[in-house]
């Protein structure tokens, strides 16, 4: 028998005894009881206790005479009353009483809650409040990493005298988040300075992740931890490449990614590179996983169809989660012929003056562009565009030279881009024999006066001393100007000379009298230049206050050598020690410390390792008397040491097309040595690059100055040294605020933040790095003190209050939760035993518990929503991933991008010459050339059609990391040759002149006979029929326009046969892509795809123009994949 | 016991003043007012004295007493405060009351006249019945003596306690296994007392 049915049966027994049995009750005790044996014993005892009390009752008796005892003092008290009726229940009962004691031990409780909390919270305080007597100072790296070079220097000082405590014990520990120590990174005493340069090295069975640097010190006056944050990581560095910077339609794309660890270049072996690239819509078209080899080299080639979306698209590499991007151009065009440069003497002009114009024109293949016109406009940048103010024409002499001179106006509109200064863009059109035109172009500013001054205060300008500042003086293009000038005060009458130095840079002491009632500081500069060359400046100081805070810090150079030395002067506000840290990704190199003298100045010389580059942090900081730590920082960018060498060696010097050129690649190392490496080949038309202009030395660059450089924050020039307009990362200055004449003061306020930025950080000025190493102090020096406890107690008040109300928060939730169940519970129970089992609390239970049970609902609903929105998420991520476009034609325009390997010899012209037709703009893609122990690679290239040279571009990895670039050339030429202007298409229909241009470089002039075969498609519309005859001088070119009629769609083939009077002869095979001549109407289906497969039938309409329709299928991995690409492309800037 | 019929006109009579009338009723009543008093004392004298207590208050507010047919109900709950008050009273002063031994000997008016063992039985009984219950926290004790001695029904004693029935019921339950506890020994030997009783 279960006990709780006996325990009930025993209830039941119970008012059995006093005869309160329901039938129903009855009957359940009598069914019961025959099987329970502890229940019928229950019984007996029950009853037995019944008995014993009904005995004892029923032999109790009052003595005799009582009742008569007792009527007889009532009597003698009085007559019967009646008012305080002892039934009054209530009172009786002690209600008041009752209620007062809850009352009063609620009030006990609420009294000793708030006693303790008062005296916890005071306990707590005293604690905080509580310190001992010495300051741990360090500045905490942000992140660490094996191989990375770290310093920490730590400085223990007293907290009441700021005095550093000689000989204290400090420690420095790695702890991971759960407070266990990793690695101990370093220990030891401090010196008599109260400092201690610890080098943090963090084995490589560190994983990467965040972790507690934890700094312990401890002398006689007890122990001081100070702990802060610090991330280890192995960072990556990817590169992508491509063979060009742009595509056309059915072309290949070549990338190629280079992984190197980010701290010492190792080559990334064996790590997964993820190749994506998005299209012009920004759909990802391809992706592609390959395995970095032991260069960490991979590579990848996405052959485009002909029909796809054109525009910017994006090549990315990611490995190890760290992705690199490159966008590339894809569009149709026809390569130039000829590239076109131009030049002026300087850059930059001046109002009124005369632009001297330097033009010059080359053939691709090396010949000059003889006797060409040209037409060169100076065009001025206006409200709506460029505008031409001023044209030249004229001829080139053989060289393919020559020069124009071009008036600028006396008046033109500043723009804010140039500082008020003018735009303007010298534009030069050539038009060779062969009627080909090419164009160039430059642009820059043009300015009122030839030099610029920028003032910039070393500090906050004070009364009562020589206040410092920089001038700066540079060309409008910013160029740094040597000049010589005075800054004269147009309040105060002293005058100051100055000049700058090669650099364009002067620094000037302006005294200010301590007597002055100067609000604002007002100084005027004038400046020359040893050509004669002037200009002058106003500018405001808005405010006079301390100087003590000061502390520049100035570097001898903007750009070091690996190796080099660096020197920095310090100009403090007064003497004392002055600290300088080398940082390079949050981390310390290495770090010094220098005594300023009287004067504040103090200077540093250290020398550069070799294995250390791209941009790095000087800092150099210093602790004021009242403790506050005044730091700057400027950019140290260290160019990377020229690891590798390659040499490039053809065998000969000019190639003819369908020749076979043999390349030697050979990579030695700076001493000389040869080196195993792995060396990325492409060769490209240089035409190609003739568009846009990229130079594989990027690579280099990229990785000297960090993807933060990449984008446009500023651009580190070889010569000048360094072009102030150009930095424009910085932060603002501090203290001055000035103008230049004829501006407002307030007007000069953004244009001083420019200029004082550009300045800046021309002086390698006050830039804020992108990594903050944080300053950590362990407690607040003595001035500070009041406040920083302050602020302490409450910080630890709030602590406290947090707990307590966490906790409290904990209880009533769980109240919350379970009151209703307990209360529910309660009243089954009360059901089961026959008591009445509803009540109010029972009600309120069953409410809590149904709205418990709807919220749970309500949650469980919301986990299907977002069970829902993850798999739209997952078809988001492959309908981005997929999408292949076909087309329904094959085409190859222009330049087509055939491999130079299926090239077949057509010797089907007259007296067997051989017909070019190849003509691709990448002839070679060689993603890991790899050298032998000699450092050599011989490449067998079998040359193209083209009449060009291929530009050979050559980037070599060692496997230690160290990186070589070089460019070289291939020339392809022959002394006579043809060629078909080929435009980018056709419609069918039209009648086109198409030019045949005629090349002579022979020394004799030649009459040629040109021999058209238009082919299958074309059919020629000129009188003459296909041939052709043109008279050449020596190094001529010529051209000839020969009609035809395009008859059938696609690429079709246009063959051009020339035999000179001279014997030489060529002949060229080009291919012209035709279009129909009608309206396009696109017919969409949509069908989804199964494992089956699908079958649709699309009705192409009797009216369709025939052979002109195209099927393009597109597949998506859901309906949103498209929309999100297209989302995509929208949101990311600049594609979108 | 007089016969309720004869009750009104004995209240009625005492309630103007009539002591002999008055007497009778206390003579009606003085039983289970003594029983129940001594199950609250567990003491002889200290039960007279609670009793009479009880009397003399339903004596001095006798006037306030409307329905002359409700006196027997009335008179309980004056009994049932009377007790409380002395329960409180007794807590106030723990030191001015000392626990109730067992009775025996000739204080026991009840044991006159029986064999020394009879009484010393009944003493026995008595004194560990009187402790057993006096131990009842007072809920429990109160349900007892308003069952035991009052003789009231669950309902009524409900309606007193301002309770439901069915705890009437459960606290009855748990008062007699409290007891039935405390009591073992005499139980035992029930037959006994039993038969004495």
């Amino acid at each position: 028998m279960s006990a709780t049915i006996c325990e009930r049966t025993e209830e039941l027994l119970s008012r059995g005894i006093d005869g309160e049995l329901s039938w129903e009750d009855q009957k359940a005790v009598e069914g019961h009881l025959p099987g329970c044996e502890r229940c019928r014993q229950t019984k007996a005892r029950l009853a037995r206790t019944d008995r014993v009390l009904r005995g004892v009752l029923e032999g109790l008796v009052p003595d005799e005479g009582f009742a008569a005892r007792t009527a007889a003092a009532a009597a003698a008290r009085g007559a019967p009353g009646g008012a305080p009726a002892p039934a009054v229940v209530p009172a009786r009962r002690g209600g008041v009483k009752r209620w007062a004691r809850r009352i009063a031990i609620v009030a006990a409780v609420l009294a000793v809650t708030v006693v303790s909390y008062f005296g916890i919270r005071e306990w707590s305080l005293r604690r905080a409040g509580s310190h001992s007597p010495t300051d741990l100072v360090f500045a905490s790296p942000d992140r660490l990493g094996p191989g990375l070079a770290a310093q920490l220097r730590v400085l223990v000082r007293d907290a009441f005298t700021l005095e550093g405590v000689a000989y204290a014990e400090v420690r420095v520990d790695l702890e991971d988040r759960d407070g266990e120590v990793v690695e101990t990174l370093a220990e030891g005493q401090t010196d008599t300075d109260g400092t201690i340069v610890a080098d943090l090295s963090i084995p490589e069975s560190v994983p990467d992740g965040r972790y507690t640097l934890v700094v312990r010190s401890a002398d006689a006056s007890g122990e001081e931890i100070v702990r802060s944050s610090v991330r280890v990581a192995r960072p990556v560095r990817v590169l992508v490449t491509s063979d060009k910077p742009t595509y056309q339609p059915g072309q290949t794309i070549h990338i190629r990614a280079l992984a190197l660890r980010a701290t010492d270049l190792a080559p990334r072996a064996g790590r997964e590179v993820v190749f994506e690239v998005e299209d012009g819509k920004g759909n990802k078209v391809f992706r592609r996983a390959e395995t970095a080899s032991d260069f960490g080299v991979a590579s990848a080639d996405l052959e485009l169809a002909d029909e796809i979306n054109e525009g910017r698209w994006v090549l990315r590499a990611t490995v190890d989660g760290v992705s690199s991007e490159r966008t590339v151009e894809v569009e149709r065009y026809v390569l130039p012929k000829f590239g076109v440069e131009v030049g002026t003497t300087r850059g930059w002009a001046l109002v009124g003056e005369t632009v001297r114009a330097e033009i010059a024109a080359r053939y691709f293949f090396g010949k000059a562009v003889a006797g060409g016109r040209y037409e060169a406009r100076l065009e001025a940048w206006s409200v709506d565009g460029f505008r031409p103010v001023a044209t030249a024409t004229g001829r080139l002499d053989a060289a393919g030279r020559s020069s124009c001179e071009l008036p600028v106006p006396e008046v033109l509109h500043g723009i804010p881009l140039e500082d008020g200064r003018a735009l303007a863009r010298l534009v030069v059109d050539v038009v060779d024999g062969a009627d080909h035109r090419e164009s160039a172009g430059k642009s820059f500013p043009v300015a009122k006066e030839p030099l610029v001054i920028e003032l910039i205060a070393d500090g906050t300008a004070a009364r009562g001393r020589d206040n410092g500042f920089f001038v700066l003086t540079s060309y409008p293009d910013g160029t740094p100007a040597e000049t010589t000038g005075t800054v004269t005060g147009t309040h105060a009458p002293a005058e100051v000379a100055f000049e700058t130095s090669p650099l364009g840079v002067a620094e000037i002491r302006y005294p200010i009298d301590a007597a002055s009632d100067l609000l604002t500081l007002s100084l005027d500069v004038t400046a020359r230049d040893a050509g004669g060359a002037s200009g002058q400046a106003r500018f405001w100081d808005r405010e006079l206050v301390r100087w003590s805070e000061a502390l520049v810090l100035r570097l001898d150079a903007a750009v070091y050598r690996a190796g080099g030395t660096v020197s920095a002067d310090v100009v403090a506000g007064g003497p004392g020690s002055v600290y300088l840290d080398l940082v390079r990704d949050g981390t310390t190199l290495f770090t010094t410390r220098v005594d300023a003298d009287a004067n504040g100045r103090a200077r540093f010389d250290f020398d550069l390792p070799d294995d250390v580059f791209g941009t790095l942090g000087a800092r150099a900081w210093r602790v004021l008397a009242d403790g506050t730590v005044v730091r700057r920082v400027r950019p140290v960018v260290v160019a990377p040491p020229d690891a590798l060498e390659i040499e490039l060696d053809l065998d000969r010097d000019t190639y003819r097309p369908g020749d076979e050129a043999t390349l030697d690649v050979t990579v030695r190392d700076r001493d000389g040595a040869p080196r195993a490496a792995s060396v990325t080949i492409a060769a490209v038309d240089e035409a190609v690059f003739a568009r846009t202009d990229s130079k594989p030395g990027l690579e280099r660059v990229f990785f000297a100055l960090e993807e933060a450089l990449r984008e446009p924050k500023w651009q580190i020039k070889t010569a000048p040294p360094i072009t102030p307009a150009d930095l424009v990362r910085a932060e603002r200055p501090g203290a001055l605020v000035g103008s230049r004449w004829g501006a407002t003061p307030e007007d000069a306020d953004a244009w001083v933040q420019t200029a004082a930025r550009a300045a800046l950080a021309s002086l390698a000025g006050e830039i804020s790095s992108a990594e903050n190493v944080n300053l950590r102090r362990s407690y607040p020096n003595k001035l500070d003190e009041a406040r920083d406890a302050r602020r302490d107690r409450r910080r630890s008040f709030h602590k406290f209050e947090r707990v307590v109300l966490g906790i409290a928060g904990i209880v009533v939730a769980i109240a919350v939760l379970l009151v209703p169940w307990l209360l529910v519970g309660l009243a089954a129970l009360r059901a089961r035993r026959g008591e009445r089992a509803f009540s109010l609390p029972a009600g309120l239970g069953a409410l809590g518990v149904m709205l418990q049970c709807c919220l749970l609902g309500s949650l469980l609903r919301g986990g299907g929503t977002l069970a829902g929105t993850y798999n739209m998420a997952n078809d988001r991520v492959f309908g981005g991933g997929a999408e292949w476009e076909t087309g329904g034609e094959g085409s190859d325009s222009g330049g087509g991008d055939a491999g130079p390997g299926d090239k077949s010899e057509h010797l089907d012209g007259p007296g067997g010459v051989r017909v070019r037709e190849d003509f691709p703009e990448t002839l070679l893609w060689k993603p890991a050339v790899i050298t032998d122990d000699d450092g050599r690679a011989r490449l067998t290239i079998p040359l193209a059609d083209s009449i060009t040279t291929w530009r050979v571009s050559a980037q070599a990895v060692s496997r230690r990391g160290e990186l070589g670039a070089t460019v070289g050339g291939i020339r392809v030429f022959q002394d006579f040759f043809v060629d078909v202007d080929a435009p980018v298409a056709l419609i069918r229909g039209d009648v086109v002149e198409v030019p045949v241009a005629v090349y002579n470089y022979l020394k004799e002039p030649q009459t040629v006979t040109l021999t058209v075969d238009a082919g299958d498609g074309l059919e020629l519309a000129g009188p003459g029929g296909g041939e052709i005859t043109v008279e050449l001088g020596p190094e001529d070119v010529r051209a000839v326009r020969i009609p035809v009629r395009a008859t059938a769609l696609g690429a079709v083939p246009m063959t051009v046969h020339a035999k000179g009077s001279a014997g030489a002869a060529d002949a060229i095979r080009r291919r012209i892509r035709v279009e129909p001549d009608g309206k396009p109407f696109p017919i969409a289906a949509s069908v989804p795809l199964s494992a089956s497969g699908q079958s649709r039938t699309i009705e192409i309409p009797d009216a369709a123009v025939s052979d002109a329709s195209v099927l393009v299928a597109r597949v998506y991995a859901s309906g949103f994949a498209e929309v999100v690409g297209g989302m995509e492309g929208l949101i990311k800037v600049p594609y979108g | 016991m007089d016969p309720a019929s004869e009750q009104p006109e004995l209240v009625r009579r005492a309630r103007d003043g009539d002591v002999a009338s008055f007497e009778a009723l206390v003579r009606a009543h003085e039983r289970r007012i003594f029983c129940a008093a001594y199950l609250v004392t567990g003491d002889h004298h200290a039960a007279e004295d609670l009793a009479q207590e009880v009397f003399m208050r339903a004596h001095a507010s006798l006037k306030s007493l409307e329905d002359v047919h409700r006196f027997s109900a009335w008179l309980s709950s004056i009994a049932h405060n009377t007790r409380t008050d002395w329960v409180r009273r007794r807590v106030a002063r723990p030191n001015g009351h000392a626990k109730p031994l067992p009775d025996g000997g000739d204080a026991d008016p009840a044991a006159r006249g029986k064999s020394p063992s009879e009484r010393l039985a009944t003493g026995e009984a008595r004194g560990a019945v009187a402790s057993a219950v006096t131990d009842l926290p007072d809920g429990l004790r109160h349900v007892v003596v308003l069952r035991y001695v009052e003789g009231l029904s669950y309902v009524q004693i409900a309606g007193m306690l301002d309770i439901s029935p069915s705890s009437v019921g459960e606290r009855l339950h748990r008062a007699r296994k409290k007891l039935s506890e405390a009591l073992a020994g005499l139980a035992a030997d029930s037959g006994r007392i039993g038969g004495a009783a």
